[in-house]
């Protein structure tokens, strides 16, 4: 069918040629730039240089890096710790609710990360809800710092994308489907500890596919402690945007970039590993 | 019978989440018809804050600014990524299929500089264009091409090409076949991907915020007002911003309720 | 004889893959004609040729003397009914109907009396307002029938019609296809891998393997006489007696191993091979004789006779089908009717199994 491929191809090539150029071009005009200088009004040198990365593994760099790591480990761990639960909940609803309380956890997603994250700092500030509900009711004098601190930019990371932990965790329970309702339909409070060590290896995929969907935005992430941090606590992110706007050394903004892109790369491929390694490991049983 | 304490547990956990992720809004919402405007103290009913929104000029040029970009962004995506979900239905190459993920999982600041690289390389410095709504548009198009067409693939999936032979079998050319049975079998797929892009463009900060120059669009206008000079009218703004967007994500979700129960 | 359809010489590959090889047939008009096969011999890849979905690499589809090859489905007097029926599901069942002739043209009034006429020539005329996801699968079959049917094309070609329905329901549409072609005196061309399908609708029958066609004819024909082992073990449950030809007893014989099996002379010659060639006599199950190991005077003179073990017996309402293992690890098939005389027989009995030698039609070569 020789007419059938030139014409798949005619369909696929806007895309792919948008693409090509406004995505594949600009990721590597910055990998080229991250080997290239700052020029000295804010332009960029075209000589090969690899100074911008041993100022990356500068000890100032390398400890927001270990920073930004932590966060995202901090938000992905209390994600699961909260997304797993209330996964399990719903998918033990009958299935007329599930659709609704799904729907009731996603739809915050799908509202604006700036005004979810401003609402934040209107809630934890010295002068907000819930430092009200604590002095007024005695349990402390002055008002607690909640804000603009780690625990405002995990707060903040959780609160965004603890849906997207939920949802692929939430879709290996379904698959589950009779064995979780016969497990749970089961007599005994000994019960959820037997559906705990059959469960959650078998949600393993989900479970990963969660962390990562969380890891991810949350290591790159600008806005949140941008807003969050208040300009005290900074992540790669803020670095990234720091050097492209403020200080106007973009080859260093670019290493910084490739940085990151190097590590969400590490850990997507350790990840694929491990999903296989996994796969490979419960089809053992079945050779016997 | 399950385990009593078990199922409460866990819907104490559930309903904790809840309250979680949806206080700040809840608060934010209560603060925009607040009189005072401020945590501090509540102050009465009112929405004066919401007069002072519609005469605010620089808020309203900013809403149309986001207005047009979305719209733009959403044509431009809806155009290219139809047919590639179509392309791909038919190249059924993994590569390509996750290939078109990319888009949508690269950070948005990785995105958001390699724009802004790429555009002040070719555009600014090479053509003498200064960016401004439109590099916006280029740049949401980017990854809403990828949203429309998995979206469309989707749909695409259930579609019984056997409908399309049937068509011309009975007598309608090529175009013809396109107009009366393709298109109405995808439409609600393609009215729902176009709805998640405008959503994802109207709320989109970070790569606006370096794409658009000297620009201004409602998400930028919001992140300079809460950044630099909180009144109480972001409140109101907020909020209806926050309204418009569960609106189209509701209505989106009823059309591919409905798509999927045909 | 120049039928109405005529394709000469047509050829079609797939990368390596022939799926159609060198295939010559005349369809004659107003005929009910069965293309049947294993999945993959073909007819379906020259089914849609016939359609337009598809085009030969050599050869010629004529319809009254025109060559069809490179014309466009939508231009050819031909019309298909697609196995998954390809109803538009965003349209009604009217609107389905009458979409050909809108596309022809027809206004909208006349479109729909004429959706109408046809709806009710399949019996569905108070359906015309539902939707498809509304209809039971025989409905939706009726349906996909009327639509192509209301363009009066010169042919009807159908892809294995009758294979997403129950059972119940298929015997009925076998009767109802022939009886609304017969009425309409439209060609039909039948797509099927389903023998009995293809037995009750058919006049004639082409039986295809490996994109090749192996024997046409009537059912009957090739029911009785069928021409190779695999048109045999294809068409109707049968019983294969393989030897090599030996004519220097009286009669000729098929010799295997310890058997001596005697076939009927006619046969043999008009078969044509060499002594010593290998030939297998096909027996239809109703044509082979039972009786039990013990029972007096044995089987008729002239049969040929061996004994064996009941296996099973299946009952089948109308008749019994006994399966008796012979010695050498053969079984094979018999049928009784229900009401016959000793009838009854039992797994692990004794008995003795014959067939006569003009019962059998003779086909040259071994099954595979």
């Amino acid at each position: 069918m020789r007419r059938g491929r030139l014409r798949s191809t005619a369909l696929v090539s806007p895309a792919l040629l948008w693409w090509a150029g406004l995505l594949v071009l600009p990721v590597g005009l910055v990998l080229a730039y991250s080997f290239f200088q700052r020029g000295t009004y804010g332009g960029v040198v075209y000589d090969w240089t690899f100074d911008n990365y041993r100022r990356a593994f500068d000890s100032l760099y390398l400890s927001v890096l270990w920073f930004s790591l932590r966060v995202a480990v901090e938000a992905t761990v209390i994600s699961l710790l909260i997304g797993y639960p209330v996964a399990l909940f719903v998918a033990t609803r009958p299935a007329r609710w599930r659709t609704v309380l799904l729907v009731l956890i996603i739809l915050p997603f799908w509202t604006s990360l700036l005004i979810r994250t401003y609402a934040w700092i209107v809630l934890l500030n010295d002068q907000g809800l819930i430092n009200r509900v604590l002095r007024g009711s005695g349990l402390v004098d002055e008002p607690v710092r909640l804000l603009y601190n780690e625990f405002a930019i995990v707060i903040g990371m959780v609160s965004t994308y603890l849906p997207l932990m939920v949802l692929p965790i939430y879709a290996a329970l379904e698959r589950l489907g009779p064995e979780l309702a016969e497990a749970s339909a089961d007599l005994g409070a000994n019960a959820w500890k037997r559906l705990w060590t059959v469960m959650v290896p078998l949600t393993l995929p989900g479970i990963a596919a969660g962390c990562i969907f969380v890891f991810v935005p949350t290591l790159g992430n600008f806005l949140i402690p941008d807003l969050l941090g208040g300009g005290r606590r900074q992540m790669v992110g803020n670095l990234i945007q720091g050097q492209f706007l403020k200080a106007r050394d973009w080859p260093f903004g670019a290493t910084l970039a490739v940085s990151l892109i190097a590590m969400l790369l590490v850990l997507v491929l350790v990840q694929s590993w491990l999903a296989r390694r996994g796969a490979d490991g419960e089809a053992a049983p079945n050779a016997v | 019978m399950r385990s009593r304490a078990g199922d409460l547990g866990l819907g104490a956990v559930f309903v904790g989440a809840l309250v979680f992720l949806y206080l700040p809004i809840a608060v934010l919402v209560g603060l925009s018809f607040n009189e005072s405007g401020l945590p501090t103290a509540w102050g009465g009913f009112s929405t004066k804050w919401y007069s002072e929104l519609a005469r605010d000029e620089e808020i309203k040029s900013a809403a149309m600014a986001t207005l047009t970009v979305a719209l733009a962004a959403t044509a431009v995506s809806v155009l290219i990524g139809t047919p590639l979900a179509f392309g791909l239905a038919r190249l059924r190459s993994r590569l390509l299929d996750g290939l078109v993920f990319v888009p949508m999982i690269i950070p948005d600041i990785v995105l958001a500089i390699a724009l802004l690289s790429g555009f002040n390389l070719v555009f600014t410095q090479k053509l003498g264009l200064q960016l401004g709504l439109w590099s916006v548009v280029l740049a949401h198009a980017t990854f809403g091409i990828a949203f429309v067409a998995i979206v469309v693939s989707t749909r695409l999936a259930h579609f019984d090409h056997s409908t399309v032979e049937a068509s011309l079998d009975l007598g309608a050319n090529e175009s013809r076949t396109f107009f009366h049975v393709t298109l109405p079998q995808i439409a609600p797929g393609v009215i729902a991907g176009a709805l998640i892009v405008f959503t994802l463009s109207v709320d989109e900060f970070v790569i606006a915020y370096f794409t658009a120059g000297i620009e201004i669009t409602l998400p930028i206008k919001i992140y300079s007002m809460v950044r630099f000079g909180v009144t109480p009218v972001v409140n109101a703004l907020a909020t209806v911003v926050l309204g418009v967007s569960i609106a189209l994500v509701l209505a989106s979700m009823r059309l591919r309720g409905r798509q999927a129960a045909s | 004889m120049s039928g109405v359809i005529e394709i000469v010489g047509v050829t079609k590959r797939f990368g390596s893959v022939t799926a159609v090889d060198d295939v010559s047939l005349s369809i004659a008009e107003g005929e009910f004609f069965g293309l049947l096969g294993p999945s993959g011999c073909g007819k379906t890849t020259l089914l849609r040729m016939l359609a337009g979905f598809e085009s030969p690499d050599t050869g010629k589809l004529l319809l009254d003397d025109n060559d069809l090859v490179g014309m466009k489905p939508y231009r050819r007097p031909v019309n298909m009914m697609f196995q998954s029926y390809a109803l538009f599901p965003h349209m009604n069942v009217e609107r389905n109907v009458a979409y050909g002739l809108r596309m022809e043209g027809v206004p909208r009034r006349e479109a729909l009396a004429r959706a109408h006429e046809a709806l009710a020539l399949v019996q569905l005329e108070g359906l015309a307002e539902r939707r498809p996801t509304q209809l039971s699968g025989g409905q939706k079959q009726r349906v996909a029938l009327a639509r192509a049917l209301v363009k009066r094309p010169r042919v009807l070609l159908l892809d294995e019609p009758l294979s997403a329905l129950d059972r119940q329901i298929r015997g009925d549409m076998q009767i109802e296809l022939k009886r609304i072609q017969h009425t309409v005196g439209v060609t039909f061309i039948v797509v099927t891998h389903d023998q009995e399908e293809a037995l009750t609708m058919a006049d004639r029958i082409a039986v295809m393997e490996h994109g090749k066609v192996v024997q046409i004819g009537a059912p009957e024909t090739l029911y009785e006489s069928p021409g190779t082992p695999f048109v045999a073990r294809f068409l109707g449950d049968s019983n294969l007696f393989t030897g090599a030809l030996d004519l220097s007893g009286g009669a000729p014989a098929l010799v295997g191993g310890d058997a001596r099996w005697l076939v009927d002379a006619d046969a043999v010659s008009r078969l044509g091979i060499a002594e010593g060639s290998e030939a297998t006599a096909v027996v239809r199950p109703e044509r082979m004789s039972i009786i039990a190991a013990s029972a007096a005077g044995g089987l008729p003179a002239g049969l040929n006779a061996v004994s064996g073990v009941v296996a099973e017996t299946v009952y089948l309402g109308a008749a019994r089908k006994i399966v008796v293992d012979l010695p050498d690890r053969q079984s094979v098939q018999v049928r009784l009717e229900s009401r016959a005389p000793h009838s009854a027989f039992a797994p692990g009995d004794a008995v003795v199994v014959g067939w006569a030698p003009d019962d059998a039609s003779l086909v040259a070569g071994r099954p595979e």
